[in-house]
């Protein structure tokens, strides 16, 4: 069963999806041909991920309540920071060389990409979907910076 | 090494040519290196951005703790059935969507914005507005209650209607031909809340 739409928020909803898997198709590209990442684009991604969490918050009438939010947030930070801090990379030139690659954003427009589907299942399992978006999201940020203040630490010496 | 110029012996590291002054070896490379020229510039940026991921993360969190706060303070308790009822009219004739939404049963409203995230309000709006004339007036409603424990049926008794048609007449109806002949209502917590059964 679809839920209940506005035959706009479905196009809109369609549209986003459709995008979402063609980011994660020419991610999962670029992921198995070059397994270099620029430091920048750690920062970027994981700050972006914790946006999207904090609009999903915002906005989502289907979110956890308080206690689960900040319970999410905390497991998923711990999480990515316990994987990044396990991640090995080397320093080449003016980046790093990882043996994960940028495979960590193709998991998470993937999970993200589930949470969407659950949205708008209409099956009762939205509030299940935001709780994946946001642990996925502070997973991708914790290990993101992590990998990047390791990086930044090994460039000072 | 000697000078290209003069030929003149310098040692290894001399930068420029102490006879002629020529120079001797290339800036890029007696200039300090990227590295070198900051070594606690990408640390600075980490430490700056983490501070502010975590900002934002601890604003996710105070946002989450505020909505589900202002989610429980949304309703409005009504002491009587009649009066849940009564209010309920009032919101459809105003078409007050606000108002409508503070009188349904909050565990219906919690389920319905789950398994509808999209198109919750406006499904409100075709359920209770559909069939009430924007300017319509509603006089004398009588009603008549019957509470069984926790749940409650209000039926619409009596009462006339007049709006003004599309093409510019007054009508005057029954009261029950325009709003929903009962209401079932269901107490939570000392309040009686408009329910809908499931379909």
């Amino acid at each position: 069963m679809i839920a209940e739409m506005t035959w706009w928020s479905y196009i809109l909803e369609l549209l986003s999806l459709g995008l979402l898997a063609f980011t994660i198709g020419l991610t999962a590209f670029r992921a198995g041909r070059h397994p270099d990442v620029k430091p920048f684009s750690l920062l970027a991604g994981g700050g972006g991920a914790v946006i999207a969490s904090f609009f999903v918050v915002l906005l989502s009438p289907a979110r956890p309540v308080g206690a689960v939010i900040t319970v999410l947030l905390l497991l998923g930070a711990a999480g990515g920071v316990f994987l990044g801090s396990r991640a090995k990379f080397e320093v080449r030139g003016g980046g790093l060389k990882s043996a994960q690659g940028i495979w960590y954003l193709v998991v998470w427009s993937s999970l993200v990409f589930l949470s969407s589907l659950l949205l708008v299942s209409g099956s009762g399992l939205a509030k299940a979907g935001v709780s994946i978006m946001l642990i996925s999201s502070l997973a991708v940020a914790g290990y993101t910076y992590c990998l990047y203040m390791r990086y930044a630490l090994s460039a000072r010496q | 090494m000697f000078c290209p110029q003069c030929g003149h012996s310098e040692r290894d590291d001399t930068r420029f040519c102490t006879a002629c002054g020529k120079q001797l070896l290339p800036v890029a490379r007696t200039l300090p290196q990227g590295k070198h020229a900051g070594p606690r510039t990408p640390l600075l940026i980490g430490i700056i951005a983490s501070i502010v991921v975590f900002a934002i993360m601890v604003a996710t969190a105070i946002v989450g703790f505020t909505a589900s706060k202002s989610a429980k303070s949304n309703t409005v308790k009504m002491s009587t059935p009649k009066e849940a009822a009564t209010q309920l009219l009032l919101a459809m004739q105003r078409r007050d969507l606000s108002n409508l939404k503070s009188l349904l049963d909050p565990d219906f409203v919690k389920k319905f914005n789950e398994t509808n995230p999209g198109g919750y309000e406006s499904l409100l709006e075709k359920h209770f507005f559909g069939n009430v004339p924007g300017d319509a007036e509603f006089e004398d409603l009588t009603f008549d209650t019957s509470v069984n424990g926790n749940a409650a049926t209000v039926q619409l008794t009596g009462g006339s209607a007049h709006y003004e048609d599309a093409c510019g007449n007054q009508v005057k109806k029954k009261a029950i031909e325009l709003l929903p002949p009962k209401t079932d209502l269901v107490n939570r917590d000392g309040g009686w809340y408009v329910s809908i059964p499931e379909e």
